[in-house]
């Protein structure tokens, strides 16, 4: 009967089969095929707002001005980015929370499996001298 | 016409191969250029795979590696001095070519048809199983666009393509011809045993066949072909008989009915080399004789022989992809037995006209074996198979394939990106 592979084995093989996967995407020209893990690597980069160039202006006279400005304004609009970001982070949380319980099932689905296949082989035992005592008797 | 005809070598030859150089010589014979251009798919299955793959992943999934690699070793085919390419099995169809046309039979099945029952009992890891599927047909998905002009081997081929692939109205159905050895026979007939013919392996079902003859008294059926299933066979027709026994080893059908679809399914494949032989040991301890002969392989004639002394033809196949042996045994006039669930059969077949449909168990089986016991019927219904058998001629599927590969198809078709 069917039985899964240990997890350690199974994440293994699947990571080669998805970069087999990608490679084929990228050279073909294709996009890279969204995935969960793929998505939070890219929300954690975007998770604080410490990002200081945002408000520098390159421009040669007006430059200090048009910074000094954008400063009041990010003061002004701080408080909602924060709750913004708050929420973003409770966001990622809980999705690495989901990807963390994934992974603790298919742990104990694979327990499973390998207790189901070992009570089918006890019933097939069972069965096998049932019917030897049968034809004995 | 310069033509390549693109196609994995397999190291064997089976019905497509046969197809294939009818297909070749026929165009060749109409004065095109032909070459036949393989690819070994018997050795390396990772060479062209761009990560290590260790052996015992390539164990565990070689089918998944093999398509893989099979795809990539014919996207890096340069066959630009040919006119136009005909490209056949699984990967062929990676083939880059401006003119290409695809004969196609079936997919790489267990990750598309047959992927749920291969799930069941192969014994695969479930999601790993489900994620290399989804793989593959993302992959050939790439390669199986509208714009590709694809002869489907049947219509059931063609069902399949639209069902996985979204494509409909770019799919012609293509039906193969049959030889003339058994268009153009003419001897005597006689109606004596029931016959299967066909490889032993995974999902053919030759069990249904000898469990439906250990339902049938006075009759031997005969099993022609081999397969890396031949001993399991052996093996399950032991079993069926241990299972029939009563209290007191007495044969009694009546006791311990067999569930046909765990049969198939699940005890061909399951079932351990010692489970085997200790039903062997016991029926050979009890002497109790097989209902079936195993002949091996066997040549044309004695394929032809057997067919023309056949009673009927049994094809228990689950979703067959298109029926040759159904067709052969036709042409020979022969009644054929094949199953509701069996794909191609059931387009070739007339239920109660030139053979019977049957629920696919055992029982089922011997049922309508019996009633061609008949031998009035059997002849009747075998001359309405002759006569539907002759219209398949290599002439007319020579003409399809030469029109096709003459089309114009779109340039750069083949590498069309989604």
């Amino acid at each position: 009967m069917p039985v899964d592979l240990p997890p350690l084995q199974s994440g293994k093989l699947a990571l080669v089969m998805l970069r087999l996967h990608a490679d084929f995407r990228q050279r073909h020209g294709l996009p890279p095929v969204p995935s969960i893990a793929g998505d939070l690597d890219q929300a954690r980069g975007r998770m604080v707002l410490n990002e200081p160039g945002v408000l520098h202006s390159p421009r040669p006279v007006i430059g200090q001005a048009i910074a000094g400005a954008r400063r009041v304004f990010w003061r002004i609009l701080k408080p909602v980015f924060d709750r913004q970001t708050d929420m973003n982070r409770s966001l990622i949380r809980v999705l690495e929370a989901l990807l963390a319980e994934r992974e603790h099932h298919r742990h104990v689905h694979y327990d499973l499996s390998l207790r189901v296949a070992e009570l089918e082989r006890r019933l097939r035992l069972a069965e096998r001298e049932h019917e030897s005592r049968d034809r004995q008797a | 016409m310069k033509v390549a005809i693109a196609k994995p070598d397999y190291g064997a030859v089976g019905g497509f191969e046969i197809v294939v150089q009818r297909l070749a010589d026929g165009l060749r014979r109409r004065g095109h250029d032909v070459d036949l251009v393989q690819v070994d798919a018997t050795t390396s299955p990772t060479s062209h795979l761009p990560v290590e793959i260790s052996e015992e992943q390539l164990l565990l999934f070689r089918e998944f590696f093999l398509h893989l690699n099979m795809i990539a070793r014919f996207e890096e085919l340069d066959l630009s001095a040919y006119d136009a390419v005909l490209c056949t099995q699984p990967g062929s169809y990676a083939v880059r070519h401006r003119r290409k046309v695809v004969l196609f039979y079936h997919h790489t099945r267990s990750f598309y048809d047959l992927q749920n029952v291969i799930e069941r009992v192969r014994g695969h890891d479930v999601d790993l199983h489900r994620l290399a599927a989804a793989i593959v047909r993302d992959i050939d998905a790439f390669h199986l666009t509208p714009q590709v002009r694809i002869l489907a081997g049947s219509l059931r081929v063609k069902q399949r393509l639209t069902e996985f692939n979204g494509l409909d109205p770019s799919v012609e159905i293509f039906t193969a011809g049959l030889d003339e050895a058994f268009l153009e026979f003419e001897g005597p007939l006689a109606f004596e045993s029931p016959l299967c013919v066909g490889r032993h392996e995974f999902p053919k079902r030759t069990e249904l066949f000898i469990h439906a003859m250990s339902h049938l008294d006075g009759i031997e059926g005969r099993i022609l072909g081999v397969g890396s299933f031949t001993d399991r066979l052996k093996g399950i027709d032991a079993w069926l008989r241990v299972r029939h026994l009563d209290g007191h080893g007495r044969p009694d059908r009546s006791i311990c009915p067999v569930d046909d679809g765990r049969l198939w399914r699940e005890h061909t494949i399951h079932m351990t080399p010692e489970e085997l032989l200790i039903a062997q040991a016991i029926v050979t301890a009890r002497g109790l004789p097989s209902r079936v002969r195993y002949l091996g392989r066997s040549t044309q004639q004695e394929l032809l022989a057997e067919y023309t002394s056949a009673l009927c033809v049994v094809c228990p196949a689950f979703d067959e992809d298109f029926g040759l042996t159904c067709l052969e045994a036709m042409a020979c006039g022969k009644p054929v037995i094949a199953c509701t669930d069996g794909g191609g059969y059931i387009e070739l077949i007339e239920d109660g006209v030139d053979g019977f449909l049957v629920a696919p168990t055992g029982p089922a089986i011997a049922d309508a074996i019996r009633r061609l016991t008949d031998r009035d019927l059997a002849r009747a219904m075998g001359a309405r198979g002759r006569q539907k058998a002759r219209r398949f001629t290599w002439a007319r599927a020579i003409d399809q394939v030469e029109r096709a590969l003459l089309a114009e198809t779109p340039v750069g078709a083949s590498q069309v990106i989604r």
